[in-house]
């Protein structure tokens, strides 16, 4: 299988209260098409600003100051605005967290979609550009009708599916969905959940789901990356890191989760993520560990290869201890 | 759920669902046929054209909390638990019916002796909450307090720590010398520790999880019977939500208080509650005591909320998800006849478009609104 997108060495910087910050810092991963990854991490761990390193949109006053990101064989951080730009949006789409609540309430959803359009392909024309919407449409699962009203008029499900369509209407290699359920009622996520799967199945689509939420990283991804105050610490297949996690902030997070069946235990993680302006030395997640021995704080773990594609960094995660 | 009209409050026997530990009749708040409606804007001529319609949010709801016992209010948005909760909480006038919070003993230190809304109900005292006004209202909002949804917006971002904690204590007409020792004591009770480091702080400066904690602190610091939580956890990180629930749990066992805990994440309220009731439209569809409602839902829609939530298993990623639901929940401004789930509801039949169930007991402690509850809870596909 071909690397559709690989993501070397990155780090993504901002200057906070006069010292400077790694938002994201040395993650390295690659995607093969079709497959999917699931970024999870509690809030401030930097899942969001990866995405948004990806497609080129960092507020300034933040940046990319180390890595590359190569979409398609080319690095597009080096590339020319213009052109990195029509990489991006062809290539790759982006469903920003809470887009269904900006839909722009004064224009249809077809003036919305047909605005995409034109923004990426000129020279289509426009009865092209309405099959092209009614096509993308379709695939959300959503009638033809549906074009002609107002974002108002729809309910959550619909508008998410809307923001669905839209991003997959120029047909991107990757979609990127920056929490695509939160928000939404449980059975509207549900079913949210289900197109999703769908068109990975049917479609191909290949998928970088970040979400908080572990129970859809099971849902929708192949492969899992949990990140830590900016850095991957543990990177797997859903089955071995879900079954055997070998790094204990995995471990500790998957049994935060509160679960239907099972035993009715209270478990959580104490005390919070690093203030990032001061992380601590050695281990970041040292603080919080349970498992915390004083190499833990003098040296600072590296990402080791295990087997053909667990990655873990920590330097307990092979004594079984969890 | 189970028919609490007027009379059954003289003579209440197995009808009332009950906590073995609670004896019957312990309720601390209790709701009778409560309902609210939403009347939307209208222009003049629309108004003399045809009478208005009545968004209905809440549309007969009985519920009971019992002494001592977590009552979950599980439902999605919009299925009018949030009306519920500012009803009982009196921030909101009911259309109709009656809540009846049970005083207990009253402490007669202060100012707070003359209730006069409050009647002789058989032998226990009870406030009316629908019809409190002026010192009753003090009173009773001394009694049951609030935790909210959200801790990032709740708190004035201008006080401290200090001054949001002390502001409960100075309406109340607690003396200032008491202040300090009440508020330090709750702080350390809620874990804001040291407290030296944490009075004079803004909210803006603590995590997430800390300002939760202040929500509750704030709750908490008057003492109260009874707290009404509104989907305290939802807006946490996973990694500390177990943190506020302990915590929660471990102020009920402790100050011995009341609890309704409002929220639509079945798991967690698993973790919590005692009982559970479901909500779905404006009515409760479901009652029962938390293990049986998830283990043997009697009500098609507990049965396809349960479906809906997403399990961190691995063996999810090859299925897809099997909803036992159509469609979307309808507008409460157009309730659908009958049973009001039907147009969703793969069991529905010909009974259930015409005629609205009533709350049918099928096991001790466990209702269902569903002509079909005892095949729902057995199982037996629609």
């Amino acid at each position: 299988m071909s690397k559709i997108l690989s993501v070397e060495d990155l780090r993504v910087q901002y200057p906070s209260q006069g010292s400077l910050i790694n938002a994201v810092d040395s993650v390295s991963f690659s995607l093969n098409r079709g497959s999917s990854l699931g970024i999870t991490g509690e809030s401030g761990s930097g899942k969001s600003t990866l995405a948004h390193a990806i497609m080129g949109i960092i507020p300034s006053p933040g940046k990319i100051v180390e890595g590359r990101i190569l979409a398609g064989g080319e690095d597009i951080t080096a590339m020319s605005s213009t052109r990195s730009e029509q990489i991006k949006g062809d290539k790759i789409a982006l469903i920003f967290q809470g887009a269904m609540n900006v839909l722009n309430p004064f224009y249809t959803i077809n003036d919305q979609m047909q605005e995409t359009i034109r923004a990426h392909r000129r020279r289509v024309s426009k009865s092209q550009s309405g099959t092209l919407a009614e096509e993308s449409m379709a695939k959300v699962r959503l009638g033809p009708e549906v074009l002609d009203r107002f974002p108002h008029e729809l309910s959550g499900g619909m508008k998410q599916r809307v923001v669905i369509a839209m991003a997959l209407m120029l047909d991107p290699d990757i979609l990127i969905a920056d929490e695509p359920t939160s928000s939404l009622d449980v059975i509207v996520q549900a079913q949210i959940t289900n197109l999703l799967k769908d068109l990975q199945r049917t479609l191909g689509l290949t998928l970088i789901l970040i979400t908080h939420d572990l129970g859809l990283v099971a849902e929708l991804s192949d492969f899992v990356a949990v990140m830590y105050a900016g850095r991957f610490v543990e990177y797997g297949r859903l089955t071995e890191l879900y079954g055997a996690p070998k790094h204990p902030y995995t471990h500790l997070l998957l049994r935060s989760v509160q679960r239907l069946s099972g035993p009715n235990v209270l478990s959580y993680i104490s005390g919070q993520p690093p203030n990032l302006q001061s992380p601590p030395n050695g281990c970041r997640f040292n603080p919080r560990c349970p498992y915390v021995q004083s190499k833990c704080i003098d040296e600072d773990p590296q990402l080791t290869l295990f087997g053909s594609s667990h990655q873990v960094a920590c330097h307990r995660s092979e004594e079984k201890i969890w | 759920m189970p028919s609490l009209r007027g009379e059954d409050l003289v003579t209440p026997h197995q009808e009332v669902a009950a906590l073995p530990i609670i004896p019957e009749r312990e309720f601390a708040l209790r709701t009778v046929d409560l309902t609210r409606y939403f009347y939307g804007r209208r222009g003049l001529l629309s108004q003399l054209k045809r009478p208005p319609i009545p968004i209905r949010a809440v549309d007969g709801v009985n519920l009971t909390i019992q002494r001592e016992e977590i009552l979950g209010l599980v439902g999605e948005s919009s299925c009018g638990k949030s009306t519920v909760v500012r009803l009982i909480a009196g921030l909101l006038k009911p259309s109709g019916g009656e809540i009846l919070y049970r005083s207990g003993t009253v402490q007669p230190s202060t100012t707070l002796v003359a209730y006069p809304d409050s009647t002789e109900h058989g032998s226990i005292e009870v406030l009316h909450v629908e019809k409190l006004q002026g010192e009753s209202i003090k009173f009773y909002r001394s009694q049951v307090s609030l935790i909210f949804q959200d801790p990032f917006s709740s708190f004035d971002p201008r006080f401290t720590v200090r001054g949001i904690l002390e502001e409960p204590l100075s309406v109340h007409g607690v003396a200032e010398k008491e202040r300090r020792g009440l508020i330090e004591e709750i702080l350390e009770e809620t874990r804001l520790t040291p407290v030296s480091e944490f009075l004079d702080r803004y909210p803006h400066t603590l995590s997430g999880g800390q300002r939760q904690r202040l929500g509750i602190a704030r709750a908490l610091v008057l003492d109260p019977r009874m707290v009404i939580a509104d989907e305290p956890v939802s807006m946490l990180d996973v990694a500390i939500r177990a943190q506020i629930l302990e915590l929660l749990l471990e102020e009920r066992r402790k100050r011995r208080i009341s609890m309704l805990f409002a929220t639509h994440d079945l798991s967690a309220a698993r973790q919590i509650c005692d009982r559970l009731v479901v909500m779905y439209l404006g009515k409760l569809v479901e009652e029962g005591l938390t293990a049986d409602v998830i283990q043997s839902p009697a009500h098609p829609y507990t049965l396809a909320l349960i479906a809906a939530v997403p399990d961190p298993e691995p063996a999810n990623r090859s299925r897809i998800i099997d909803l036992p639901i159509k469609g979307e929940i309808p507008s409460a401004l157009e309730v659908p006849s009958g049973c009001r789930f039907h147009p969703r509801c793969p069991y529905a039949g010909e009974q259930c478009r015409v005629e609205e169930p009533p709350p049918i007991k099928i096991d001790d402690n466990h209702y269902s609104a569903c002509w079909f509850a005892e095949k729902v809870k057995c199982g037996v596909a629609p």
